[in-house]
């Protein structure tokens, strides 16, 4: 036995892949792909995998992790290569290899957002403050929150047109606060609904290390 | 990739994966190939993609270097306001160019309460939705399926119409259509041409006139003849199916081991409108099964025919399959099981590898009644299988009545309860059953509606009112929660009548309909009766007297210029059978004489 973690991107059409069918997408690309995965021994047979956490409706990865358990010690090039010949348009597995960090020391992901220039001014308004409170739903109760502590890092650069965010928010078990939370808070602020696409570009851990 | 519009309507919508394509086994090709095909499906991508005639068509237009077929569904009712908010024209899943520059929209019919939605996605699409509307720069809007056969409710929204077996006869239309194309024909020229392919309806080829008394004419009397395939064996069968990234209603391979019936259910258009029942020999569908599981990565796969347990060699099959299977982790499942003969073997296969509830159509509920549809199954057959079941651990059963059938009568409704609880107390008699599991007897109710081309298509539907009483009765007569009802809303059923047997003047009514807003009529949730009961009034048409019509046998019927193969003496004889009580045997046991034989193809050859 042998565990295998895969990273792999989702963007184009892939971003609107729900987490559950994405489930169901590697466990049929598994299938077909003959690699010799690990079946849990239940009812209802099936490959043992657990994703990283999990990325909201709509936003592209580029560094999404999925942990299989193989039955043999097998080449990371290999599994990369199988999955890629069965995975659907928009994710591809970028590298596997043997897992070093466990799930649970995520902290943190890294983000990029990308939004109209036309922005510029107001975000940097918006993100003078020094306190901005904003507002995230759980599935139990609204939590009320202040952007300038939970964000770790943020910073802009501006490419033609468009202006581009690079931040680190926390995304954890515990508590993961994504681009969403922002960009509501800042939609609030100037009233008016902002389009944007956002990638999430990797986990991070405590010190702020890639985890691998 | 995305286009900017449709990405910012899919953070509006529900299900956004419905609507995004890139599927594994999908298809993308140069947009410069001669024929552009969109193979439409007016239901949502749920249901439309667990539809196996689209994945077959899918493939085999896909398989012509000359052609490109791509997809296209109804969207549902929060995509329908986001694609009109902002301007999104309906498009193709593959290239997410719109519909508009296609050469051909083909919608296969599979169910006439999806007619609103074909007008929803012609509209959606910046189709004019009558033929006669349509000039040479729009896509020619074809139709296939089963309710081609009666498409007369819908005949003006189509430039033609193809009947029978679709797999050569879509390559014949698209080989005739790219020499056109090559010659510059006009799209009357191609029409005229289509017309002399064996099988294609063109419907702005026919004159046809109703009187107030519903006396039909059809004008010219030559006959459109159903394309068949005799030899279903070196037919074409999808290899690689298209694999949906969200969860359908039929998320599993499909393996389609015959396509016809055996048997002569008299209520049951595909009983008729598909023979002569044509098998698949084990050796192809075995070696297809590998292909297409191998192409997937499916873990479940389902043997498709109307009546699996009709399949010769089914035992031989199944022991075949989970031989293969079982190791893969590939769950089997066998739907359309018949009553009668179900052999014990085959219950232990289907165990081994998922004990799930079984499930049987009786139809009726006492032999009378059983005769007079042509049912042939008997009570002890029904309590043989239940035992059988029982005893392999089976808690649940599920039994399919209709309801308001020919000359039915209070007592056969009564018979259903009767039925049921005999199940149950077989179970509670069985010394093997497990202490303390209880039985579940579930009883689906359906109603009756009169289809074309069968023995009852002359029959009436009961009023609303009387389906109402007679739900009901049955209802109020069971005495135990062990047996369960449900029925299904005859709103429902009373438009399926209609159109079932509707002609053209049906089509403004639709119009109307769709025009106040009714849309994916056979879902409860979503159908809205009101709609229809203003179209019906204001164009002036009484839906009693289509669905709920006795019609007399010697009439011209609206759907007479189509010729299914089975001839219309066999259905006036069986109807009379039918009122006699008189059963038909099936196609092995003997010959019927129903016309078919001339094609000299499947089971018709001994």
């Amino acid at each position: 036995m042998a565990d295998m973690r895969v990273f792999f991107e989702k963007n184009d059409t892939a971003r609107f892949i729900s987490h559950l069918d994405l489930n169901r997408t590697f466990t049929r690309a598994l299938f077909a792909s003959h690699l010799p995965v690990w079946f849990t021994e239940g009812f209802n047979r099936h490959p043992h995998l657990v994703f990283g956490q999990p990325l909201p409706l709509g936003m592209a990865g580029e560094r999404e992790t999925v942990d299989m358990r193989m039955l043999e010690d097998i080449d990371g090039t290999v599994v990369t290569a199988k999955l890629n010949e069965q995975l659907p348009n928009g994710i591809r597995v970028v590298f596997a290899a043997a897992p070093v960090h466990a799930h649970k020391e995520i902290c943190f992901a890294k983000y990029r957002i990308d939004l109209d220039a036309k922005y510029t001014k107001a975000f940097d308004t918006f993100w003078s403050e020094p306190s901005i409170l904003a507002q995230k739903k759980t599935k139990r109760a609204i939590i009320e929150l202040d952007l300038k502590q939970e964000v770790r890092e943020l910073s802009r650069e501006i490419q033609a047109n468009r202006m581009i965010l690079h931040t680190i928010m926390p995304c954890s078990f515990e508590c993961s606060i994504g681009p969403a939370v922002l960009l509501s808070a800042f939609e609030k602020q100037i009233n008016e609904e902002v389009f944007c696409y956002s990638t999430r570009e990797g986990f991070l851990l405590h010190d702020f290390t890639d985890f691998i | 990739m995305l286009n900017p519009k449709l990405e910012s309507a899919l953070y509006c919508v529900q299900k956004p994966g419905r609507y995004i394509g890139g599927e594994k086994n999908s298809v993308i090709k140069n947009k410069d190939v001669d024929i552009r095909f969109a193979m439409c499906y007016a239901d949502l991508y749920e249901v439309a993609m667990s539809n196996l005639s689209v994945k077959i068509l899918y493939e085999l237009i896909n398989s012509r270097e000359d052609a490109w077929c791509e997809r296209a569904f109804a969207p549902a009712l929060d995509m329908e306001e986001q694609m009109r908010q902002r301007q999104i024209p309906l498009w193709g899943l593959e290239s997410g160019d719109p519909l508009k520059c296609f050469d051909f929209v083909g919608f296969t019919l599979q169910f006439e309460l999806n007619y609103t939605n074909i007008l929803q996605m012609l509209d959606l699409a910046g189709i004019p939705l009558y033929a006669k509307d349509r000039s040479e720069e729009y896509p020619l809007v074809v139709a296939g399926g089963p309710c081609a056969f009666n498409s007369e409710p819908v005949a003006d929204f189509f430039d033609l119409i193809m009947i029978g077996d679709g797999e050569e006869h879509v390559m014949q239309l698209l080989d005739l259509y790219a020499q056109c194309k090559k010659e510059g024909y006009s799209k009357k020229d191609f029409l005229a041409q289509a017309a002399e392919i064996r099988g294609i309806y063109v419907p702005s080829l026919y004159q046809v006139s109703y009187t107030q008394d519903n006396q039909v004419t059809i004008q010219p009397a030559k006959k459109v003849e159903r394309y068949i395939i005799t030899d279903l064996d070196h037919c074409f069968m999808p290899e690689k199916p298209l694999v949906p990234t969200i969860q359908v209603i039929h998320d599993r391979v499909a393996l389609e081991m015959f396509r016809g019936c055996i048997r002569g259910c008299r209520f049951c258009q595909a009983g008729m409108i598909y023979r002569p029942a044509r098998f698949r020999s084990m050796e192809r569908l075995i070696d297809n099964a590998k292909k297409q599981c191998e192409n997937t990565g499916y873990d479940e796969m389902s043997l498709l025919s109307l009546s699996s347990s009709d399949y010769p060699q089914i035992n031989e099959l199944i022991d075949f399959l989970t031989k293969w299977t079982c190791p893969s982790h590939i769950r089997l499942s066998l739907p359309s099981l018949r009553i009668d003969n179900m052999p014990k073997e085959l219950l232990e296969k289907i165990g081994e590898s998922r004990k799930n509830g079984l499930t049987f159509a009786p139809e009726a509920g006492s032999q009378r009644l059983r005769d007079v549809i042509n049912k042939n199954i008997t009570e002890d057959d029904i309590m043989k299988t239940c035992r059988l079941a029982f005893e392999q651990g089976y808690t649940n059963v599920k039994l399919y009545f209709m309801l308001g059938l020919p000359t039915e009568t209070d007592d056969d409704i009564l018979a259903i309860g009767e039925l049921a609880q005999k199940i149950v107390n077989l179970y509670y008699a069985l010394p093997t059953r497990q202490k303390g599991k209880s039985v579940s007897v579930g009883i689906s109710l359906s109603t009756f509606v009169p289809k074309p081309f069968t023995p009852f298509q002359w029959e009436p539907q009961l009023s609303s009112e009387e389906i109402d009483r007679r739900q009901k009765l049955l209802r109020n007569s069971i005495t135990t929660k062990k047996i369960t009802v449900r029925w299904n809303d005859t709103n429902i059923s009373m438009l399926e009548a209609v159109f079932a047997r509707g002609d053209r003047r049906l089509s403004k009514v639709i119009e109307t309909a769709y025009r106040y807003g009714a849309r994916f009529d056979g879902w409860d949730e979503f159908l809205r009766f009101d709609a229809w009961e203003k179209a019906f009034a204001e164009c002036g048409i009484d839906p009693v007297a289509y669905g709920k019509r006795a019609i007399s046998l010697d009439a011209t019927l609206p759907w007479d210029m189509i010729d299914p193969g089975v001839s219309k003496k066999f259905f006036q004889n069986e109807n009379k059978k039918a009122h006699a009580e008189i059963t038909t045997p099936d196609c092995i046991t003997g010959c019927s004489g129903c016309g078919i034989s001339k094609y000299k193809g499947g089971v018709c050859l001994g």
